[in-house]
């Protein structure tokens, strides 16, 4: 890497950094990315979990993350879970099944999931 | 709309006839063909001899298409088999569900996929509570799976409301007045209007709130 890359490199704000880190790995796997998803169709997403949530829900929980790919924001949600194993803030996930955009963001329910490096 | 009802017995075929009507593109998934033998007569109406708890089967029928979805079987194992597939693997948008059993309503909710729940003791109750009740608070409708809900109420003489102006009764900011009906006449409800007995008031209000309605409207505790 070139003094200018390194230059670049630093003068760079972190959102940024990681937000063409994200993206970058979205594309390598060929995953769709977050804002060209279209309402019911088949999807797989690519991004990083950013939050999860436990919502108490009609007497069981379900587990919502949120899921950042760069490109924007996608839920995955789990139906009458608290928690999934190797699953946490920060892990790089990719998750496909059928997206709604009723919420205005997609959202995958129970969708299948594989965890990345 | 494009709705796809699961099962084509008397309710799910009543139901395909009456949407059609409606003007909507119907398709019913059946199972036995001798059932689909004595209904392919109706007009209008898509049948396809399929087991709808089946994904293959509800993706040849199109359900990533439907707007719509009723599992209207006979049997509540399947209809909420029919919500869930429905909800997760095609996203449909509108899942309504037929209880069969009473003590299986529990079940249907938005873990299962269901939007809306049908069950029909539930409904007969809630009817004829409403038919005969005067001073107590009846549940007519939930919507939006339970959050918000339309009550009645027929005041009793001994109500705390009696006399009073609407915007005189301390009504919780998540409920508000929908219609008071006066001798089978219609009042929109404003601040203004005063309370009789006799009057059957309809309230929208959260389940959170539903206490304090109670309170303020009904004749004494009751349940």
């Amino acid at each position: 890497m070139g003094i200018k890359q390194v230059v670049q490199r630093l003068r760079t704000p972190t959102e940024e950094l990681d937000r063409s880190k994200r993206a970058t790995r979205r594309a390598d796997l060929g995953a769709t990315p977050t804002d060209a998803v279209v309402d019911r169709q088949l999807v797989e997403l690519v991004g990083e979990v950013r939050s999860m949530r436990i919502v108490p829900r009609a007497g069981t929980s379900t587990l919502e993350l949120v899921i950042d790919d760069g490109h924007g924001l996608a839920t995955a949600v789990f139906y009458g879970r608290r928690s999934i194993a190797g699953l946490h803030a920060g892990r790089a996930v990719k998750v496909s099944g059928r997206a709604s955009l009723r919420t205005g963001r997609p959202s995958l329910i129970n969708p299948a999931y594989q965890l990345l490096d | 709309m494009r709705v796809c009802i699961a099962g084509g017995g008397n309710v799910g075929s009543f139901i395909a006839v009456e949407l059609r009507d409606a003007g909507h593109e119907v398709l019913v998934l059946e199972q036995d063909p001798a059932v689909i033998g004595r209904r392919e007569a109706i007009p209008g109406v898509t049948w396809h001899q399929a087991d709808a708890c089946e994904y293959r089967s509800l993706e040849r029928a199109g359900l990533a298409e439907c707007d719509v979805v009723i599992a209207a079987t006979g049997d509540d194992e399947d209809n909420l088999v029919v919500s869930l597939l429905a909800r997760q693997e095609f996203a449909v948008p509108r899942v309504i569900a037929r209880v069969n059993h009473p003590q299986n309503e529990w079940l249907f909710n938005e873990t299962w996929g269901v939007d809306v729940a049908v069950s029909t003791p539930h409904l007969l109750t809630s009817l004829v509570e409403e038919a005969v009740s005067v001073g107590s608070l009846v549940r007519l409708l939930q919507l939006e799976g339970g959050s918000v809900s339309l009550l009645e109420i027929t005041l009793a003489a001994d109500s705390p409301a009696i006399g009073a102006a609407l915007k005189d009764l301390a009504l919780p900011r998540d409920a508000t007045f929908v219609a008071v009906l006066r001798r089978q006449h219609v009042i929109v409800p404003r601040g203004d209007t005063v309370l009789e007995a006799g009057d059957e008031v309809m309230i929208l209000s959260t389940p959170a709130v539903e206490p304090e309605v109670r309170t303020l409207l009904a004749a004494r505790p009751t349940r």
